[in-house]
């Protein structure tokens, strides 16, 4: 017993002893990973060293700290905009109490019903609502709309082919896809306007405007931020001041539900205003 | 910025200029100028520069302030504390956030010309696209945009 007892010490010390000398797998921020069997692992690799030069231990088995996902969500029952964290299908608005479904919905072909969600929905190119509801957070909308409710409580994304009529929809943010182009006749009231395509409409934004490289913006724009990466295009008259702090003296009443972003109760008229019919084969 | 030909100028930011700037090279700018700016070459506007006049140049980066027209044939950069109030004729137009623009934009990166009709109709409203040079704006000088119909 008792040899066999001092073997198992033996045997145990020696595993820890032949554990310490060797090296675990790490990987460091901005180096390749060391492995343990490589000859360079213990000498020629070096350990990181810090900004006065002195190399630091190497650290044994840390790794990164995954934080989880934040969502931004607005209730769709009271307007109110809180932070969700982690990925939840089902959330609760800590507001007015409604329970918020958080699922991102696709729909595809042909759709009359109602679809309510705090999430994502997309509308892809086979897509036809009409007479259907649609309201969620955000919206990308690649197919038709012909009657019904589209309405984006974050962003509305225009991608190329999509078609709808003027006024039945509202959003408080626009991105314009890539290659595609719409042409607005009224006057657009948002928050953000994303521009990776081509857009032309009369616009009033409380937040940024941003055209990208491959955007296009035509028309008038007001704005308190304007932001226009190299290779965009820009024939607009312009007014973009940051600190702007009316907008005109018919547009006071608009600025308090506009410029809040946090609070938009659902009863409150569309942002936007009716908004002209666009069709894939549109060019400026 | 690449310039033609010449050195480059610059102009300290106590002077005071009055009448126009022409130069075959590059300039930076970070003084008073009441008048026009011509370069050849490239021009930067210094955060606390201020022209009131009309800029023709190659390419510009501006930080200051400008009352007037910037014309470039090539680029015209807006960095976050350029305030402009003027119409903008370019090839290539960066603007950061933060900056102030009234005016005009005319910018087509493919270069191919934008429609008379459309220009014409966006340019009613705004009296004529071209704003005062002098400080004449006054409290809400780009409400006149979207007020008229």
């Amino acid at each position: 017993m008792a040899n066999r007892g001092t073997n198992e010490w033996i045997s145990g010390l020696a595993t820890l002893r032949a554990t310490q000398r060797q090296p675990r797998v790490r990987r460091y921020a901005t180096g390749p990973s060391i492995d343990a069997e490589s000859p360079a692992a213990d000498d020629e690799a070096s350990p990181p060293a810090d900004r006065t030069g002195h190399t630091r231990p190497r650290p044994m088995g840390i790794g990164r700290t995954t934080m989880p996902t934040q969502n931004e969500v607005v209730c769709y029952g009271c307007g109110f905009q809180f932070v969700v964290r982690g990925r939840t299908t089902v959330t609760q608005c800590p507001k007015c109490g409604a329970r918020l479904s958080m699922k991102d919905e696709t729909i595809t072909g042909g759709f009359h019903e109602e679809c309510v969600t705090a999430g994502k929905v997309t509308l892809t190119r086979s897509a036809i609502v009409d007479g259907g509801k649609i309201t969620a957070n955000d919206i990308l909308l690649e197919g038709i709309i012909k009657s019904g409710q589209v309405r984006a409580h974050k962003m509305l994304t225009l991608a190329k082919g999509a078609e709808l009529p003027e006024d039945l929809l509202d959003a408080r943010s626009l991105k314009i896809g890539p290659e595609a182009s719409f042409d607005f006749e009224r006057t657009l009231e948002l928050h953000d306007v994303e521009v990776c395509g081509e857009l032309k409409a009369r616009i009033k934004a409380t937040g940024t405007v941003t055209v990208r490289a491959s955007g296009h913006l035509l028309g008038q724009l007001m704005a308190k931020h304007l932001i226009v990466e190299e290779g965009g295009g820009l024939n607009c008259a312009l007014d973009v001041q940051p600190n702007r702090t009316t907008w005109s003296s018919t547009e006071d009443a608009t600025e308090s539900t506009v410029a809040e972003p946090q609070a938009r109760p659902l009863t409150e008229p569309p942002i936007i205003a009716p908004i002209a019919q666009a069709t894939a084969g549109d060019t400026p | 910025m690449e310039h033609t030909q010449g050195a480059e100028t610059v102009i300290a930011a106590e002077v005071e200029i009055t009448g126009t700037l022409k130069t075959s090279g590059s300039v930076q700018f970070n003084g008073t100028l009441n008048g026009d700016l011509i370069a050849e070459g490239s021009a930067t506007i210094g955060k606390g520069a201020t022209v009131k006049g009309n800029l023709e140049v190659d390419s510009v980066a501006i930080s200051g302030t400008i009352e007037g027209n910037v014309t470039a044939k090539d680029r015209i950069q807006m960095l976050a504390s350029a305030q402009v109030q003027g119409d903008i004729k370019a090839k290539r137009l960066t603007v950061e956030d933060g900056v102030t623009f009234v005016g005009r934009s005319e910018v087509n990166p493919s270069g191919e010309p934008v429609k008379a009709a459309t220009t014409s109709s966006e340019a009613a409203p705004v009296s004529g696209g071209v704003p005062p040079k002098n400080s004449e704006l006054g409290e809400g000088k780009g409400s006149s945009l979207f007020n008229k119909k």
